[in-house]
């Protein structure tokens, strides 16, 4: 069975209630706008300032159901090998005992695995395709697809797509109130959801890695989205206002700049992750940049890795966006599969994140 | 009951990225989550999303025939079925019920 809002914080509690000692439940500040608390699940043994530490997003979109009964269903895998020493199996992806010590022991997971309740609530009660959260619709707006923000448009990574992005590039995103599906929000961070990640990430500098996973695909996506990558004119970036007119033009000699190194260690983590999915049943997930046919403003992963660009304090977080299945809403036979797939890539991501990411 | 017109998953192929992307554009179809199309011999395809008046016009563009649409699944249909496996109540609610993972303990 799929769970429900209110499944998702009680399983929190439980989880923190028979594991006491490896996790610890933090609120962040902000309820949604139908009033409803979001809780994040840290998991591991060491206290918050001494080991880097994962993030993981669930739930942004309410239309995809499974990705919040994949978070809770790693975060309870991993308290109960570690609490009697056992390793994992999904399908054929298998991890050892060692392996499930070496995660809990020497990380802090962030499990936040349901970010958009109210969304969720209405896609599993009343509205089949509902994507967005339910911010009530502006003044003088009338009809359903009037409610909500895009959380994954909202973030303060290009939000103002208008102004940052060429005319013709076709940015996924919208200005519009009543689109049904991309709307940006009235301001960048305007959505209390969307401030809860920035809280998580402002609160914990010891986040390194970040996956938001979502449905569906499959794939596995890394920086960035909003333009094709580049590596060799640091430029020719999201913070450079004279590319604002043709930002996110395919094939036109100016793309997004990562470093080579980010770049490197961009891929090789997706593509164990992809291993690791991939070896629970066979189905390749595909490691891509999130470019895909169109551009993307406002996003929760370019917003992660963009961090360190915009405040050179601030901690470089490599970021994923996991796109899980084929299909938003399976049988739960198939979701359960699909949930194995999410666990393992995770647990990769976990065991290689150190190494690959050595430097830099 | 959803009161909201039925919705079809189709998949949508074309010749080219190209193709793809100018159909796209005219018909400002709901693309899933990422707009991320995948190569195959047939050429370059992605699942799309459409209501039924959605559809007939999605099928009557003027680039239309650039790209071949096939019927997938009646979302709508598949989501009444799927609300039946979603809790109804609180499974956890008793602090001593625990979850418990998919992964084998081995």
């Amino acid at each position: 069975m799929y769970l429900n809002v209110a499944e998702i914080e009680s399983a929190i509690d439980s989880l923190h209630d028979a594991y006491p000692g490896p996790t610890e439940i933090t609120t962040p500040p902000h309820r949604t706008h139908e009033g409803r608390t979001t809780r994040l699940l840290r998991v591991g043994t060491r206290q918050v300032n001494e080991v880097p530490a994962i993030l993981l997003l669930g739930g942004i979109h309410a239309r995809e159901w499974m990705p919040p009964d994949a978070l809770i269903s790693l975060a309870a895998d991993l308290l109960e090998a570690h609490d009697s020493a056992t390793g994992l199996g999904y399908g054929s992806s298998t991890f050892t005992a060692a392996q499930v010590t070496q995660v809990v022991e020497n990380f802090n997971l962030f499990f936040f695995p349901c970010v958009n309740p109210d969304g969720r609530a209405f896609s599993q009660t009343t509205s089949a395709m509902w994507r967005k959260n339910r911010r009530p619709a502006p003044a003088g707006s009338n009809g359903p697809s009037c409610v909500g923000v895009d959380l994954n448009r909202n973030f303060d990574f290009l939000w103002n797509h208008t102004a940052k992005f060429a005319t013709d590039a076709d940015v996924h995103t919208s200005d519009n109130p009543c689109d049904p599906h991309v709307y940006r929000g009235p301001a960048a961070a305007s959505e209390p959801e969307t401030r809860n990640v920035v809280w998580a990430l402002d609160s914990n500098p010891q986040i390194r890695w970040m996956v938001d996973v979502h449905s569906a695909g499959p794939a596995i996506l890394h920086n960035w989205g909003s333009d094709q990558n580049q590596s060799t004119t640091p430029t020719d970036n999201f913070r450079n206002p004279n590319l604002d007119d043709v930002r996110g033009r395919p094939d036109d000699g100016i793309g997004e700049f990562i470093p080579e190194a980010d770049l490197k260690t961009a891929v090789e983590l997706s593509e164990h992750m992809n291993d690791a999915a991939g070896a629970v049943r066979g189905v390749d997930y595909g490691v891509e940049a999130a470019y895909g046919l169109y551009p993307t403003s406002g996003t929760s992963d370019d917003y992660a890795y963009s961090r360190h660009f915009t405040n050179p304090a601030a901690t470089k977080v490599f970021s994923y966006t996991i796109e899980c299945g084929d299909r938003f809403q399976p049988a739960f036979s198939e979701a359960e599969q699909v949930i194995r797939e999410v666990s393992a890539a995770l647990l990769a991501l976990a065991l290689n994140a150190p190494n690959v990411t050595n430097g830099a | 009951m959803s009161e909201e017109p039925d919705v079809f998953r189709c998949h949508v192929v074309a010749e080219n990225a190209e193709a793809l992307k100018e159909f796209l554009h005219e018909t400002q179809a709901d693309v899933g989550c990422r707009a991320i199309a995948r190569g195959t011999r047939a050429g370059v395809g992605l699942d799309l999303y459409f209501r039924q008046d959605q559809l007939d016009q999605a099928r009557a563009a003027r680039s239309a025939p650039l790209v071949n649409i096939t019927e997938v699944e009646n979302v709508t249909e598949n989501w009444r079925n799927r609300k039946e496996e979603v809790g109804g109540g609180d499974r956890f609610a008793d602090r001593d019920v625990v979850p418990h993972g998919l992964g084998r303990k081995e």
